[in-house]
């Protein structure tokens, strides 16, 4: 078809009346010039007339001749139908609206949890050739994945050749202050060693990443890479701020370049980027950094793996004090960005949310099916005068696709208005915030509406389009027994699918319960946190400055009137950070023997003050002493059936300190809930002088200490930022945010599905009653009871909704046991769930089949009667 | 159906009602009837175009673009639409042309030998 047709065939689309009035205009031409021929031959007018028209032949045939070859038919055909659709969708108001109702719930929910699933799980990470990209890990002698050391990551990065820019995170993070303008800002900071950037492969926008100016060992550069969103909000998006100066903890640090606005690293958005030397004099046995590396040219996940296990193994022979039976284990980096949680959560909204749209689909197609019964006689009608099978079809399906096109219209909408909202969700979600409702969820949209209309559209039109009876049943008042069984079955499915979706949602909220309701041994009310970070150059690690600073700030704060009891820890609760070692009884000099271990520096005052039993001993003293706190299960695994008070524990490997156990407290659950609690050691703050500690203040007013602490801060070191607040409380609330996402989303779609299902009986009953009327007009008149006929009604109709209560039930059984890692302490046959959602669906399709039913019963007989 | 329709009239095929129109439109513009009556007269009204059946041939001639039409004014001083022949559409002529020679020799040389 050459380029010229097409336009022409275009031009007939566009232009139907213009071709119209010309072709005849043409005709009547015609017909003149051949009268004037023929009166010319010596015919009469009325001769020549007649006889023209006879050599013409039929008009109107001529004309439909003349509109096939302007090749604009079908498509004419298709808009004509769609127009016809239109109007009876405004005839059929009501039925339209629900119709589209249900249809965008059902498709904006699917529209939203892709949006979410593209963001998180399907867009690749926004770094250059993502899946070259690994997660450097060391793992311990039991096996368990570990950040690194300084020393370890500089010799492998001299030994290995897989791996190219093998690139460190600093551990805690810098949390540096920033002057400008006189005001003081507390940036949340993060430093990586200078090939990092290198290593993702992301630029600058502004300026430069860091590169081998701050690869120099020589001269310490202090430059400073700049988040967007800082630059943005702290420097009015100023391109000239490159290569100036800023003011962080007192010190000049020259900005070398921003980064890109969508620029993230795993969950956390720091806002600046200081590098960070590796430093070779650290103690190797201290991992803490963590790391990430690019394959080099040529290597495999396989070879590297190989390479880096045969470079560890080298390490711990050359060093097996501390390196003695670690390995590496190498992760594809998309892979430990989105760990198992995440990935289950999105499947399992992504499952929902097509069951969801499945029923709305099957709730649409049982609406459809009784509007084209109502429509019966005119379908039947056209039959009869001849139109094809095949015609009345598309133009049926036309109808179902054009209601499905507004419902994803609608959809659309929603997802929306929706999409910014979760958004901004506190979620602890990777790339959450990255979602949006761009092209390809509009084009999602208009698949989902094509498919979804032809799903609902095509049993019911084929049903509708079968028999050329409908003329005649209605007159007898006649049900097309047909029609009734298939609506049964739609209703049944219907029931299943929500089910399904109520048993799912009444599982994650029983889990739930318990993750809320878990005992973490310590008590979460009315507990106020302040995360102080110090500078490390003036408070270095271990120094008598970060220590008497953490000293003078609980006791003054402990002088505040109304304050009960006050104590600082080196992780704040369910935050973290959350470090671990090795520990053993003091004879032990098996190095496999040691007991793997959670530790948290922390002041006297803090049991007290989160309200952790003290099972046996006394807190820590207030002088700086060798002496640690440990928890009841470490204390029943060290010494089962001893006494442990007084004993020693040594620390870290056979050749480690020894620290005087004074005290046994009861076991704490404070970073993961669900997670049994860990072996725990407290280790005194006044002996090791962390610098980032986390005030914990328990008051009945926690709040009011807001401004008195900032104060305290401010007085003791003018220098610092504000610390971070928070109430305990808050912080577990934000441990159970991703749990209770799940939550309340499937809650959302079992709810929706519910009411989709009982408008499904509600409709049946409806109709089986506006179809029985003569019927149920005539026993009435004969003296039939009004209750026994809705009994009668009601319970007939609900014997799909049981039917399809047990496949439901059945079917949501056999997928509960795949989300089973999804539930804590909940059995996936829980009786209270199962019960709950038979009861409730129950109840609902009894009261959807009774309200309709009831109307049977007030029928006056006569009316019903006269009604035909 | 016209009834002194004379009995030895042919049915045109479509292909060759297209190219008869392609050629009565060669010396130059003409409008429906006019194209109508021409076909009649040379063939020596051996080719009685049903009149109406030629308008949807123009029509789709049009569209593929080997016509095109304009409107102007009649012998009889009316407005009608005068059709010609495109460059695409003399092209087309000089192909069919020679096919049907092609075709209707050799059809001929089966009538007289076998």
């Amino acid at each position: 078809m050459s380029w010229r047709d097409l336009r022409n065939r275009w031009r007939a689309l566009v232009q139907p009346g213009r071709f119209e009035a010309e072709l005849d205009e043409e005709l009547s031409n015609h017909l003149e010039l051949e009268i004037e021929h023929r009166m010319a031959r010596g015919e009469s007018r009325e001769e020549a007339e007649r006889a023209a028209r006879l050599a013409l032949g039929g008009v109107e045939g001529i004309k439909e001749g003349c509109r096939d070859s302007w090749g604009s038919r079908l498509i004419q055909d298709l808009g004509r139908d769609a127009q016809g659709a239109c109007r009876r969708l405004v005839r059929y108001r009501r039925y339209s609206l629900v119709v589209i109702a249900s249809l965008g719930l059902g498709l904006g929910a699917a529209l939203v949890v892709f949006s979410m699933v593209d963001a998180v799980l399907l867009r690749p990470l926004p770094f250059h050739e993502p899946d070259r990209l690994v997660q450097f890990w060391e793992l311990t002698p039991q096996g368990e994945r570990f950040s690194s050391s300084d020393a370890n990551l500089l010799d492998f990065r001299e030994q290995g050749r897989s791996l190219v820019d093998l690139a460190a995170i600093q551990w805690p993070p810098p949390r540096p202050a920033l002057f400008r303008e006189g005001e003081r800002v507390q940036l949340v900071g993060m430093g990586v060693t200078p090939n990092f950037f290198r290593s993702l492969g992301v630029s600058a926008v502004v300026g430069r990443t860091f590169g081998d100016e701050e690869s120099r060992v020589d001269a310490p550069a202090w430059s400073v890479v700049l988040a967007y969103e800082t630059w943005r909000t702290y420097f009015g998006a100023d391109r000239e701020i490159v290569g100036q100066d800023i003011d962080l903890d007192g010190h000049w640090w020259t900005v070398v370049g921003v980064l890109p606005e969508d620029f993230r690293f795993g969950g956390s958005v720091p806002q600046i980027y200081t590098p960070y030397r590796l430093d070779a004099d650290f103690p190797r046995g201290d991992h803490r950094l963590s790391a990430v590396a690019r394959l080099a040219p040529g290597a495999s996940l396989e070879s590297a793996q190989r390479e880096f296990e045969a470079i560890a193994s080298r390490l711990a022979d050359t060093y097996p004090d501390t390196n003695d039976g670690w390995g590496v284990f190498l992760q594809p980096l998309p892979e430990s960005m989105l760990g198992p949680d995440v990935r289950r959560t999105q499947w399992l909204l992504l499952s929902a949310v097509g069951l969801l749209l499945l029923l709305a689909c099957v709730n649409v197609a049982n609406l459809f099916l009784a509007q084209l019964a109502d429509r019966q006689d005119e379908l039947a009608l056209r039959r009869a005068l001849g139109s094809g099978r095949l015609r009345i079809l598309q133009q049926v399906l036309t109808e179902s696709v054009v209601l499905g096109a507004a419902g994803a219209a609608v959809g659309l909408g929603l997802a929306y208005l929706t999409v910014p909202w979760i958004r901004g969700l506190p979620v602890p979600m990777p790339r959450l915030d990255e979602m949006s409702v761009d092209l390809r969820v509009a084009g999602l949209a208009a698949l989902l509406a094509i498919v979804s209309g032809l799903l609902f559209g095509l049993l019911p039109a084929w049903n509708a389009t079968r028999s050329t009876r409908g003329v005649h049943s209605r007159r007898q008042g006649q049900v097309d027994p047909g029609s009734g069984r298939l609506r049964s079955a739609l209703v049944m499915c219907e029931v299943a699918l929500a089910t399904v979706l109520a048993v799912g949602a009444g599982l994650l909220l029983d889990s739930f319960e318990s993750l809320a309701s878990v005992e973490t041994g310590i008590d979460t009310r009315d507990v106020l946190l302040a995360e102080v970070d110090l500078p490390t150059d003036h408070y270095p690690e271990s120094s008598n400055n970060a220590r008497r600073f953490f000293e003078q700030l609980v006791e003054r704060t402990n002088s505040l009137p109304g304050v009960e009891s006050v104590g600082v820890t080196m992780t704040s609760p369910f935050r973290g950070p959350n470090p671990s070692n090795n520990v053993s009884v003091e004879s032990e000099t098996n190095r496999d023997a040691f007991v793997p271990v959670h530790w948290r520096a922390v002041s006297p005052g803090l049991f007290r003050t989160l309200r952790v039993p003290l099972v046996r001993g006394s807190d820590f003293g207030e002088a700086p002493r060798a002496e640690t706190v440990i928890s009841a299960g470490l204390a029943d695994r060290l010494w089962p059936g001893e006494d442990p008070i007084g004993q020693r524990m040594r620390w870290i490997s056979p050749e480690g300190p020894l620290y005087e156990v004074v005290g046994v407290v009861g076991d704490v659950q404070d970073l993961a809930l669900g997670v049994p609690p860990p072996l725990m050691v407290y280790m005194p703050q006044q002996w090791f002088g962390w610098p980032s500690m986390t005030l914990a203040v328990r008051s009945v007013t926690p709040r009011a200490y807001v401004e008195p602490i900032r104060e305290i801060v401010s007085d003791l070191d003018h220098k610092l930022g504000s610390p971070t607040f928070s109430t305990l409380g808050e912080q577990k609330k934000d441990a159970l945010a991703q749990p209770q996402l799940s939550l309340q989303v499937m809650s959302i779609f079992s709810l929706v599905a519910l009411l989709l299902a009982a408008a499904g009986v509600y409709g049946v009953v409806a109709y089986a009653v506006s179809r029985r009327q003569r019927d149920l007009g005539v026993r009435l008149a004969l003296g039939a009871s009004p209750g026994r006929l809705v009994r009668g009604l009601t319970l007939r109709s609900l014997m799909p909704v049981a039917i399809g209560l047990v496949v439901g039930l059945a079917l949501a059984m056999a997928l509960a046991f795949s989300m089973q890692t999804m539930l804590y302490e909940t059995s996936p046959v829980e009786p209270r769930v199962v019960l709950g959602v038979a009861a409730v669906l129950a109840l609902a399709g009894l009261a959807s089949a009774w309200m309709p039913a009831r109307r049977a019963a007030r029928l006056d007989p006569l009316v019903a009667l006269r009604e035909e | 159906m016209p009834k002194d329709t004379p009995k030895a009239q042919p049915d045109l095929l479509q292909g060759t009602l297209d190219l008869l129109i392609l050629r009565t439109l060669q010396p130059g513009p003409m409008h429906g009837w006019a194209i109508a009556r021409r076909i009649q007269q040379v063939s020596d009204d051996v080719l009685t175009v049903q009149q109406g059946s030629l308008y949807p041939s123009l029509h789709r001639l049009a569209r593929k673009g080997w016509i095109d039409s304009e409107w102007g004014t009649s012998e009889n001083n009316r407005r009608a639409k005068y059709y010609r022949l495109t460059a695409e559409g003399r092209r087309r002529l000089a192909d069919e042309t020679e096919s049907w020679q092609r075709l209707s020799a050799a059809v001929s040389r089966v009538l007289q030998e076998a």
